[in-house]
C-alpha cells in the first residue's frame, strides 16, 4: 500500500511566503512533486476526500479521524502533513467546504487561504483552527471509548456549532484535558433542555467559567465528574443566557 | 495556570509571603533522554510543619502537571513524597514542554489554617476542596526539539553547508542551526576526504570557521532567541557550572563563553599545530 506523503518543510514555507491566490481557484492544486516526503509508518488513505461531506463537519471529522487514528500526537501536530492534505489529497473537499475564494465572496482572498489551508504555528490554537487538523483534533479530544459503539456521541455534541471545537473550547488550555472536554459534553448531554437555545453563547459561557476556575485550581487533577458538578452549580446562570 | 500575580482566596506556600518559609526544588529538575522517552525527576523542598503533617496524614499530595501546547498534551503525576518521577513518551510532545509542581489537598479540608501564614490571615480559617493548592514549588520548561544528549557536539547547534550564489563565506543565523555557508569551491575543498576526515584539522576549523560563526551568533543572541540553536546554547549556559559566572548579556563575556562552548579551541589549535609539526618532522 502506498505511504502517506507530506510536503517538505521548506516547500510549506515557500507556498505560504509566495502565496498565489489564483492557484486555489482551480479544481486541482498544482504543486512541485519533488517537494514531498513519505511518512514511513502511515498508509495513504485512498478515496478519503470522496468520503467527506462539505455540508457535515462532524461526519467529515469522524472520517478523517478514522482514516488517521494511528497518528501519534507528534505527527498530528506536523504542519507538513496537514498542509499536504489540504493542498493535495483533500483538496477536492477543501474547495467545496471553503469555497469563498472560488466563488469570489472572500473579503480577503489571501487571508482566507492562509486561515484555512495553512497553520500559522504548531500551537494548539492554530491546530484547532486549521480546516483539516481541527477536525482530527476535535475528534481526538472528544472520542469516548468507554461508550463502545457510541464512542462518537460526544463528538456529535461538540460539532453542533463549529466554533465550539475550533474557536472556543478547543483553543483554551482547558481543551488539552480530555476529562474536562468529556465532562463539559456530558453535562450538555445530560441537560439537553438547557442548551436548546443560544448554544453558542451558552457554550462560550461554560468554557469561560471553567477557564476561570482553572486559574486557581490544577485542572488536570480532576476527572469529568468535577467539571459536571461545577457546571451544575451554575446551571441557573446558564439558563438565563 | 499562571502563578504570576495570582491571589488565592486562602494562604498558599510559595505565593508571595502568604506563608513564611522556603519552598522550591532541592536540585535542578533532572531530565534524561532515552530512545523513546524523557524521564523527569523532581525533588520538592517542603519544610512547613502544618503541610508536612497534612502529607503524613494522607490529606495532601504532590502534583506535577506537564503540558505541551504543540501536541495538546496535558498529564499530571501524583506522589505521596517530595520526589516526583515520571516519563513522557517522545511521541507525545514537541517543542516547549511546561511543568508546574504543587502540593494539593487530597480531600476536603474544612477549617484549614497554617501556623506560619501571614498575619493578614490571622483568625481566619478556610474550607478547602479536594485539589485546592496548598503549596507552589515552582515551574520549569524544557524543549523537546533539543537533543540534550548530544548538546556537547558542535553539530548540535552549527552546520557547514554549500551555497552556490555567494563568493564569500556567509553566516546565517535565521535557521534552526547556525549555518556557515561556504561558496561551492571552498565547500568542495572542505568536504574532500583529506580535509574533512582528518582529525588533526578539527581544532583548526574550530578556532577559525566555527569560532567566528559562534561569536557572530553570540553577539546577536538576543534577536535570535527563538531559534533552536539559541535554545540549545541557552540550555547549556543555564545548566553547566562553567558558565555560572558568565552572563551572556554582558558582551565582554562573549569571547570566553564561545571558547568554553568549543572546549578551548585556541589551546587545542596550538597543541594540534605542534602535533602536525612533529608528525611532519618524523616523516622527513
Amino acid at each position: 500500500m502506498p505511504k502517506q506523503l507530506i510536503f517538505k518543510d521548506k516547500y510549506v514555507k515557500k507556498l505560504k511566503d509566495e502565496l498565489n491566490v489564483d492557484f486555489y481557484k482551480g479544481n486541482e492544486f498544482i504543486y512541485d512533486k519533488k517537494q514531498i516526503l513519505m511518512l514511513p509508518n502511515i498508509n495513504h488513505k485512498e478515496g478519503l476526500s470522496e468520503r467527506l461531506d462539505a455540508s457535515d463537519d462532524c461526519k467529515s471529522a469522524i472520517q478523517i479521524y478514522e482514516a488517521f487514528k494511528e497518528l501519534e500526537p507528534i505527527q498530528a501536530s506536523d504542519e507538513r502533513l496537514w498542509t499536504y492534505l489540504s493542498h493535495v489529497d483533500l483538496y477536492p473537499y477543501m474547495i467545496k467546504r471553503w469555497n469563498d475564494v472560488q466563488k469570489g465572496t472572500a473579503k480577503d482572498n489571501q487571508k482566507f487561504i492562509l486561515d484555512h489551508w495553512f497553520l500559522s504555528s504548531s500551537a494548539q490554537s492554530s491546530l484547532m483552527r486549521h480546516a483539516i487538523a481541527g477536525l482530527w483534533w476535535s475528534v481526538y479530544l472528544s472520542i469516548d471509548y468507554s461508550r463502545k459503539e457510541n464512542k462518537y456521541d460526544l463528538t456529535k455534541i461538540l460539532f453542533r456549532q463549529l466554533d465550539f471545537p475550533t474557536r472556543t473550547l478547543g483553543v483554551y488550555k482547558l481543551g488539552r484535558h480530555k476529562e474536562a472536554v468529556i465532562g463539559i459534553l456530558e453535562f450538555i448531554e445530560d441537560n439537553e433542555g438547557l442548551f436548546k437555545t443560544k448554544f453558542e453563547h451558552k457554550t462560550r459561557f461554560v468554557t469561560k467559567h471553567l477557564n476561570v476556575i482553572g486559574g486557581v485550581k490544577p485542572i488536570s487533577y480532576y476527572d469529568r465528574s468535577f467539571f459536571k458538578s461545577e457546571l451544575q452549580k451554575v446551571s441557573d446562570r446558564i439558563s438565563m443566557i | 495556570m499562571k502563578f504570576n500575580d495570582v491571589t488565592f482566596p486562602h494562604p498558599v506556600l510559595g505565593i508571595a509571603d502568604a506563608i513564611g518559609g522556603i519552598t522550591g526544588f532541592l536540585n535542578n529538575p533532572q531530565i534524561t533522554v532515552s530512545d523513546d522517552r524523557y524521564k523527569i525527576v523532581i525533588e520538592c523542598s517542603l519544610t512547613n510543619n502544618d503541610l508536612i503533617k497534612l502529607l503524613q496524614e494522607g490529606k495532601a499530595e504532590f502534583l506535577c502537571e506537564a503540558t505541551c501546547s504543540n501536541t495538546v498534551y496535558r498529564e499530571n503525576t501524583l506522589s505521596d513524597n517530595a520526589r516526583i518521577e515520571f516519563e513522557i513518551p517522545k511521541k507525545q510532545v514537541k517543542g516547549k514542554v511546561e511543568f508546574i509542581c504543587l502540593l494539593v489537598a487530597q480531600q476536603s479540608l474544612p477549617n484549614y489554617s497554617n501556623a506560619d501564614a501571614h498575619r493578614d490571615y490571622s483568625g481566619f480559617t478556610f474550607d478547602l476542596d479536594k485539589g485546592d493548592i496548598l503549596a507552589f514549588f515552582g515551574e520549569f520548561t524544557f524543549d523537546a526539539d533539543i537533543k540534550y544528549e548530544k548538546l556537547k557536539a558542535v553539530s548540535s547547534f552549527m552546520e557547514v553547508v554549500e551555497r552556490e550564489d555567494i563568493e564569500y563565506t556567509n553566516i546565517d543565523l535565521k535557521k534552526s542551526k547556525i549555518e556557515v555557508q561556504l561558496p561551492t569551491n571552498e565547500y568542495n575543498i572542505y568536504r574532500s576526504d583529506v580535509i574533512a576526515q582528518e582529525i588533526k584539522f578539527a581544532s583548526i576549523f574550530h578556532s577559525s570557521l566555527v569560532l567566528n560563526a559562534l561569536l557572530t551568533a553570540l553577539y546577536n543572541f538576543e534577536e535570535h532567541e527563538d531559534y533552536l540553536w539559541a535554545k540549545a546554547l541557552k540550555y547549556r549556559l543555564a545548566n553547566e557550572d562553567q558558565f555560572q559566572n558568565l552572563n551572556i548579556k554582558e558582551k565582554e563575556n562573549i569571547p570566553e563563553i564561545a571558547q568554553r562552548l568549543l572546549g578551548n579551541p585556541f589551546g587545542r589549535l596550538l597543541s594540534g599545530l605542534n602535533v602536525i609539526v612533529e608528525s611532519t618532522e618524523s616523516e622527513e
